[in-house]
């Protein structure tokens, strides 16, 4: 079973290791330049939501009200004050309480709403994992010819290929 | 006398589905064929009742009959014949009448199908069918009857939401009802299995079409939903993650989870316990985001008042979980599979892995549309979930589900070695690398969109390396041309190549999304007569301001040329519609679409001095976005067409023979 399961991890092979690392490293390259860019007022103003009562879904960013409009010119004020993004978040959360916020805060009851999806993705595939190990477990070590370039796979490679023959003795 | 008329249909209907209930039950248990015939015999009647009450209804709205208190409340003298038909689905007793409409439809359609097949499973789908009819009945009867009369009757009536008079409304809502309703046939075949203890293929084989039906609607209904949203709502975006949007946005998770995973059951007899929840929970999605719309429970741009109607469907709700749970476990050792799964890497696995990723957005969205209820009962204080919040948590998932769009089709079943992932996954992971390089020289620099894009990069080349190597083999083999090559390697494996182009299609459809998101250029402006502003590549001039009258409402237009360098591209005309029977003034987006990017302009205000203030967007790519669920209806289209294999085999056969009597 544990050597089954060594063999279905080779596609680790150095070339796939190599390209993935190259992957890798151009994601990090990518994120570090994009986290270098200051916050502007919209990026603020989308972590704010709009309570003029015609778009009770929208973000401040994203609504055309004349409420959202003030946000906006009162976010501008705040970044030109030299105030930071927590600190003008703050400073709406004091005025106008937490459903000003968009998203809930990450603390608290709030928390179980960011962690729920995640826990579910955690919980989900660890299902799934000790699923699939018992059923590798109960359908035991494959022989050698089920392996890599065994003919399930190749036949499924080939589908069209068989479908083909298959129209092909039709015809003939 | 009409309304009574119309009411007196429901009663009828609703008498005779308990009838058709019992004597179904009764048929099946007893072996009696002369009580399941009549049962089904009721469900015609019910059906023609409730089709006599949806013309009642609807004649009322035609004809102004404001004694009716919904078509007084919904219509009004002034609105286009169109828009005083579609009030028919614009609020919440004619929706739910609609409901009822949709599903006794299908009813009517599932019986005559299986007219001569899964005759043990009939009497339990009638039942289950007719059961849901029954509840629906009872929410119209006792808690939002469509035909309340009024007294003394109004000379005029208060007409349909301002934002609703959009022809898009007229169809969009008919398409997801029948997205929505449709789960209802599979869930019904499957209490049906369950009950009967009848777990083989059969059911399966019964409701792959059903539910695949059932979601191109929904994929249609979201796809027109959204672009409704984006011409009328007047804020640029196309999706707010509004709670009735994620009402219709879940069960097509579930359902295409299902879809996918039904193939591990059909070609290997596994995962029947799964398909079955994902079935319950398909179903259990569309009767829960019906409650969502139609209960007002959650703040929406959609929904209706606060209404009585949300507790109706919390103890239907709970009824038909707590009834699916237990079938469920009854049949816990029926549902055991006649396989077993090889190895991590797999077909098998990868669709289970693809289940989790669809499942767990589910969950996501579930989970924030309805924490603003559950943050006031538990805490007391209210918060605000909204687009950030659905943007953040979903984006992981719906990347690696990108991924999977890939990687599932083509990896082998049973157990996929080096060589079928070399094969098949190398050259599309070079093209998505290259192709998202190429992003980053041009500028690209946004991580999560570079994301999306080679995901969706990788997607698009397995799908053209399978079309490719398919057609040609074709061509090698059979000696075709490449256009008929390509058309026999569809036509005569729809399921798969019309899966592979609903694919291609998700991919388009992100890049739009990712390109539409990441990009979009936006400004205000307050501009006077004859002044010019610039957005993007855009010099927009401003030239005046006209204000006019038609009989529903007033207008405020503002006449703006467009300019692309020196290019005049013509007129563009914003506009605020002032409705006489609403006090929401509503914005009219004009819109000048291209391939590349929309140029989206709105007119949010003005002065005594004429002058203009516009908000301006230039939405990159957008068009694919569109274009990209098109793509994804049309491979659905495929997909659902007949089979016409026998036939052909005929053809071949008579032509061989034809080709023999010549010789």
């Amino acid at each position: 079973m544990r050597k089954d399961f060594m063999r279905t991890r080779s596609i680790f092979h150095p070339p796939s290791s190599i390209f993935f690392l190259l992957l890798c490293a151009l994601c990090v390259f990518v994120v570090n330049s994009y986290a270098d860019s200051k916050p502007t007022v919209d990026q603020i103003a989308d972590k704010l939501s709009c309570f003029c009562g015609t778009c009770p879904h929208l973000v401040v960013s994203q609504c055309g009200c004349s409420m959202a409009d003030k946000i906006k010119a009162e976010i501008g004020q705040k970044i030109a004050s030299g105030m930071n993004e927590p600190q003008i978040i703050q400073s709406f959360v004091l005025q106008y309480g937490e459903t000003v916020l968009s998203a809930p805060p990450k603390r608290g009851f709030s928390l179980t709403a960011w962690a729920l999806p995640f826990l579910g993705f955690v919980l989900g595939g660890t299902v799934l994992f000790l699923f699939l190990k018992r059923q590798q477990k109960i359908t035991g070590d494959p022989p050698a010819s089920k392996t890599s370039s065994g003919p399930a796979p190749n036949a499924e490679d080939d589908h069209y290929r068989e479908q083909l023959r298959k129209e092909m003795e039709i015809r003939q | 006398m009409i309304a009574d008329v119309g009411y007196s249909c429901l009663i009828g209907a609703f008498a005779l589905s308990i009838y058709s209930i019992l004597a179904a039950v009764a048929g099946a248990r007893k072996r009696r064929a002369d009580f399941v015939e009549s049962s089904e015999r009721a469900v015609v009647g019910v059906f023609f009742l409730i089709v006599f009450a949806s013309g009642i209804l609807l004649h009322g709205l035609a004809t102004n009959n404001f004694q009716i208190e919904y078509v007084a409340h919904y219509t009004s003298t002034t609105l286009p014949l169109s828009y005083r038909l579609a009030a028919f689905w614009g609020g919440q007793a004619g929706s739910l009448l609609f409901w009822l409409l949709i599903l006794n439809i299908y009813t009517i359609v599932a019986l005559l199908q299986n007219q001569n097949k899964n005759r043990q499973l009939m009497p339990y789908v009638s039942s289950t069918l007719v059961g849901t009819s029954l509840f629906f009945l009872t929410v119209l009867l006792f808690a939002a009857n469509p035909f309340r009369k009024l007294a003394p009757i109004p000379l005029e009536g208060q007409s349909l939401n301002p934002l609703l008079q959009n022809y898009w409304m007229v169809s969009h809502p008919p398409s997801l009802y029948t997205g929505y309703v449709g789960l209802s046939v599979p869930f019904a075949f499957g209490m049906a299995a369950l009950i009967t203890g009848r777990l083989d293929a059969a059911w399966i084989r019964a409701i792959r079409r059903w539910t695949l039906f059932a979601w191109l609607f929904l994929t249609l209904g979201i796809l027109q939903g959204s672009y409704w949203a984006y011409i009328e709502l007047g804020w640029g975006g196309y999706w707010a993650w509004d709670p009735v949007e994620n009402a219709s946005f879940m069960p097509w998770l579930a359902a295409t989870a299902f879809l996918h995973s039904v193939m591990i059951q059909e070609k290997k007899g596994m995962l029947k316990t799964w398909n079955m929840i994902l079935v319950i929970v398909a179903f259990s999605l569309s009767i829960f985001g019906t409650f969502l719309t139609r209960s007002g429970v959650v703040s929406s741009v959609h929904s209706f008042a606060q209404s009585p109607i949300g507790m109706y469907f919390v103890v239907f709700m709970a009824i038909q979980i707590a009834f699916s749970v237990f079938l469920l476990i009854y049949r816990k050792k029926e549902l055991a599979p006649e396989a077993r799964l090889e190895s991590f890497v797999s077909r098998e696995s990868s669709f289970l892995f693809n289940n989790v990723f669809f499942l767990v957005i589910c969950l996501a969205i579930l989970c924030g549309t309805t924490f603003p209820i559950l943050s006031e009962w538990v805490t007391g204080s209210k918060v605000t979930v909204s687009a950030p919040f659905f943007n953040k948590v979903t984006t992981p998932f719906a990347i690696g589900l990108i991924l999977l769009t890939g990687i599932c089709p083509l990896i082998a079943w049973r157990r996929a070695g080096m060589k079928n992932l070399r094969r098949n996954f190398l050259n599309p992971a070079i093209f998505g690398t290259i192709g998202t390089i190429v992003l980053l020289l041009f500028g690209v620099r946004h991580p999560v969109a570079l994301l999306f894009f080679f995901s969706a990069f990788f997607v698009l080349a397995t799908v053209y390396l399978e079309f490719t190597r398919g057609t040609q083999a074709r061509m090698a083999i059979v000696h075709e041309g490449a256009p008929a090559a390509l058309y026999h390697l569809v036509e005569r494996n729809k399921r798969r190549y019309g899966g592979f182009i609903i694919h291609a299609g998700v991919a388009v459809l992100f890049i739009g999304i990712a390109a539409s998101s990441f990009f979009r250029i936006e400004k205000d402006a307050m501009v006077q007569p004859k002044g010019t502003f610039s957005a993007g590549d855009y010099t927009i001039a401003f030239r005046d301001l006209q204000e006019f009258k038609d009989p529903h409402k007033e207008v405020v237009r503002a006449s703006l040329e467009i300019f692309k360098g020196e290019k005049s591209l013509g007129f563009l005309y914003p506009e605020r519609h002032f409705y006489k029977n609403s006090d929401q003034p509503t914005t009219e987006v004009a819109l000048r679409s291209f391939l590349k990017e929309d140029l989206y302009v709105i007119l949010t205000g003005w002065d005594d001095k004429g002058s203009g203030n516009f908000k301006v967007y230039v939405n990159p790519w957008i068009s694919l976005l569109w274009r990209g669920g098109l793509i994804m209806a049309f491979g659905g289209l495929i997909v659902l067409l007949p089979d016409f294999k026998p036939k052909l085999a005929e053809n071949t056969v008579s032509e061989s023979e034809t080709e023999e009597a010549h010789a």
